[in-house]
C-alpha cells in the first residue's frame, strides 16, 4: 500500500518518543456499477475506519475510530479521504475526540479531503473536546474539483462542562484551507491561547461561548445556495450567521452550552444535506447515540 | 529632515482618514454590533475594538503587514506572491473581505500615482491585494521601519472604528477620544507582537464580531459598507 509517510508533513515528528499515539488512515471512494464503494482503505496505528453495512442515508458512510480513545501532546494523526468523480459518501467519527492535558508538545491532526468532479462529500466529525491544558494543532485541507461539492463541519468544545472544568491553559490552532480546482479560495484559522476562558467570555470574541462550530459548503453553486443556507442557519436557536467567500458558504455557530450547539448542528446539517443534496435529512447514526 | 521625521510624515499621510481609500465607509461589523445592542457607549466601544486587536482580523492584518514588509525588503518575489495570495483569501466574512480588498486596491492606486518609490512596482498588478499587504510593501519601499508602520496601521484601524462608533451610537467627540486613548496600550502591544510574528501565528476567535459582520449583510438600514 502506497500510504504517504507521516513525516512528509512535519519532519520533527520522527523525533517523538515512542510511547506516543500515531494514526494513519486513507480512504478512497470510487464509483462502481452506479454505486459508491470503498475501493481503498489503509489504516495503521490507532486509526480505524468502520464501514456500516446499511446505507440508510442514501450514500456510502464511513465511521472513523480512534482506538487510543483520546489524544495528548506529541500524538499525531494523519487522515486522507478521496472522493473519485461522481461518488457520494460521508465520513463521521464514532465519538467525540478528547484532547487531554499535553505532557509535551501539541497534538497534531492533519486531514486532507479531495473531492472529485460531480462528487458529493460529507465531512461530519463529532465534537473535539479540549481538556484543561490541552494543546491541539489541527489542519484541514480541502481540495474540490470542478462541480464537486462538500458539506463539512468542525465543532470544538472547551472543557468538560458537566464536570465543571474550566479551560484556561489550553492552546488551539485550527486551520482550514480550501482550494477549488487548485486555486486557493479560503483560509480560516481559529486560534486560542491562555487565558482561554477569559477570551471566550469577551463580548466580541465568544461572549461566554464554550462551544463553536464552523459549517461549510463548498461548491460551484455556492452563490446560488447562500440564501437557502442562510435561512437554515438563521433558524437555529444559537448565535450564528452565514456568509460566502468565493465558492465557500461558511456558517459560524457558538453557544455557552455544548449540548445546545450539538442540537443546533444536527438540525442545520440535516436540513442542509436535504436542501443541497436532496438526501434524506439524517446524520450518521453516531450523531444520534 | 531625519529618516524618522520622513517616515512619520509619510505614515501620517497614507494612514490619514483623508487618504483616498474610503476608510470612513467601513465599520468592520460595528454597525451590526451597535444595532444588536452589544456596543452602547464609549466603554463598550473601546472593549469591542480591543477584542478585535487581541483576537480579530486586525491581528491577522498586522501579521500580513509584517510578512509583506519583510518580503519586499528581502526582494523575495516568491515569498511576496505567497503572502499576497494568502492575505487575499484570509477573511472571515464577505464584507470584511470587501473592506480589505477595496482599500488595498485603492491604496495601491493612490500610491502608484502620488508616492512612487523603487519597489512599489510590486503593487502594480491586477491581483487582489489585501490592505495590510499594500501598506507593508509601500512602507518597505519608502524605507519606513516596520514597527512604525504597524503602529500607524493599527492606530488608523482603531481611530476609524472609534469614528464609526461616534456616528453610530452616537457618542460625543470627547467620549470618542477617551475610547481611542484607552486603545493605545492594546495597539502598542499588538504592534510589538506582530513585528516578530510569522504566518504560522495567524488566527483568531472573534466569533461574535464575525457573526455580526455576517448579519450586517442583510441588515435593513445601513450607513456603512461593512
Amino acid at each position: 500500500m502506497d500510504a504517504p509517510a507521516i513525516d512528509r508533513f512535519d519532519s520533527s515528528v520522527g523525533e517523538a518518543p515512542p510511547q506516543r499515539t500515531t494514526g494513519e488512515l486513507e480512504v478512497g471512494f470510487r464509483r462502481r456499477d452506479g454505486a459508491t464503494v470503498v475501493e481503498r482503505l489503509y489504516q495503521s496505528g490507532a486509526a480505524r475506519a468502520r464501514l456500516p453495512r446499511e446505507d440508510t442515508r442514501g450514500l456510502r458512510d464511513v465511521t472513523l475510530i480512534n482506538l487510543a480513545g483520546g489524544l495528548t501532546g506529541g500524538d499525531v494523526f494523519f487522515q486522507r479521504l478521496g472522493w473519485a468523480a461522481g461518488t457520494a459518501a460521508g465520513a463521521t467519527t464514532q465519538a467525540a475526540e478528547k484532547i487531554y492535558r499535553a505532557a509535551a508538545g501539541d497534538v497534531r491532526i492533519r486531514t486532507e479531503l479531495a473531492v472529485g468532479a460531480g462528487a458529493w462529500a460529507e465531512w461530519l466529525p463529532q465534537e473535539t473536546i479540549l481538556f484543561e491544558g490541552a494543546a491541539l494543532d489541527r489542519r484541514l485541507r480541502v481540495d474540490v474539483a470542478g462541480d464537486g461539492r462538500l458539506l463539512a463541519v468542525e465543532p470544538v468544545v472547551f472543557g468538560r462542562l458537566a464536570m465543571g472544568e474550566r479551560v484556561r491553559y489550553a492552546r488551539l490552532t485550527d486551520r482550514l484551507d480550501v482550494r477549488v480546482d487548485g486555486r486557493r479560495v479560503w483560509l480560516d484559522v481559529n486560534r486560542l491561547v491562555p487565558p482561554v476562558d477569559a477570551l471566550l467570555d469577551r463580548p466580541a470574541l465568544g461572549d461566554g461561548a464554550r462551544a463553536v462550530a464552523t459549517v461549510l459548503y463548498v461548491g460551484s453553486d455556492a452563490a446560488a445556495r447562500l440564501g437557502e443556507l442562510r435561512a437554515i442557519v438563521d433558524a437555529a436557536p444559537v448565535t450564528a450567521a452565514v456568509s460566502r467567500l468565493d465558492a465557500v458558504v461558511v456558517a459560524r455557530l457558538v453557544d455557552p452550552a455544548p449540548a445546545a450547539l450539538r442540537r443546533a448542528l444536527i438540525e442545520v446539517l440535516e436540513r442542509a444535506r436535504a436542501t443541497l443534496g436532496a438526501w434524506p435529512p439524517q446524520l450518521p447514526r453516531a450523531w444520534h447515540i | 529632515m531625519s529618516t524618522g521625521e520622513r517616515a512619520l510624515f509619510r505614515l501620517m499621510s497614507w494612514l490619514s482618514p483623508s487618504f483616498p481609500v474610503g476608510s470612513y465607509t467601513y465599520s468592520h461589523g460595528l454597525e451590526a454590533a451597535v444595532e444588536d445592542g452589544l456596543v452602547v457607549d464609549g466603554d463598550t466601544l473601546a472593549a469591542w475594538i480591543e477584542d478585535l486587536l487581541v483576537a480579530g482580523s486586525p491581528r491577522n492584518d498586522a501579521i500580513f503587514l509584517t510578512a509583506g514588509w519583510q518580503a519586499a525588503c528581502a526582494e523575495d518575489e516568491m515569498r511576496f506572491a505567497e503572502v499576497r495570495e494568502l492575505a487575499a483569501v484570509c477573511h472571515a466574512t464577505a464584507e470584511l473581505k470587501l473592506e480589505s480588498l477595496q482599500q488595498g486596491g485603492a491604496f495601491r492606486d493612490a500610491v502608484r500615482r502620488s508616492w512612487p518609490a523603487p519597489g512599489i512596482e510590486r503593487l502594480c498588478e491586477d491581483a487582489p491585494l489585501a490592505y495590510p499587504v499594500a501598506v507593508g510593501v509601500t512602507a518597505a519601499a519608502h524605507g519606513v521601519p516596520l514597527r512604525s508602520a504597524l503602529h500607524a496601521y493599527l492606530h488608523a484601524f482603531a481611530a476609524n472604528l472609534v469614528s464609526a462608533g461616534v456616528r453610530l451610537i452616537p457618542l460625543g467627540q470627547n467620549a470618542g477620544q477617551r475610547a481611542l486613548a484607552a486603545l493605545e496600550p492594546p495597539v502598542h502591544a499588538l504592534a510589538e507582537a506582530a513585528e516578530t510574528a510569522t504566518l504560522d501565528d495567524l488566527g483568531g476567535c472573534a466569533w461574535l464580531a464575525e457573526i455580526g459582520s455576517m448579519r450586517h449583510e442583510t441588515q435593513y438600514t445601513r450607513l456603512f459598507r461593512s
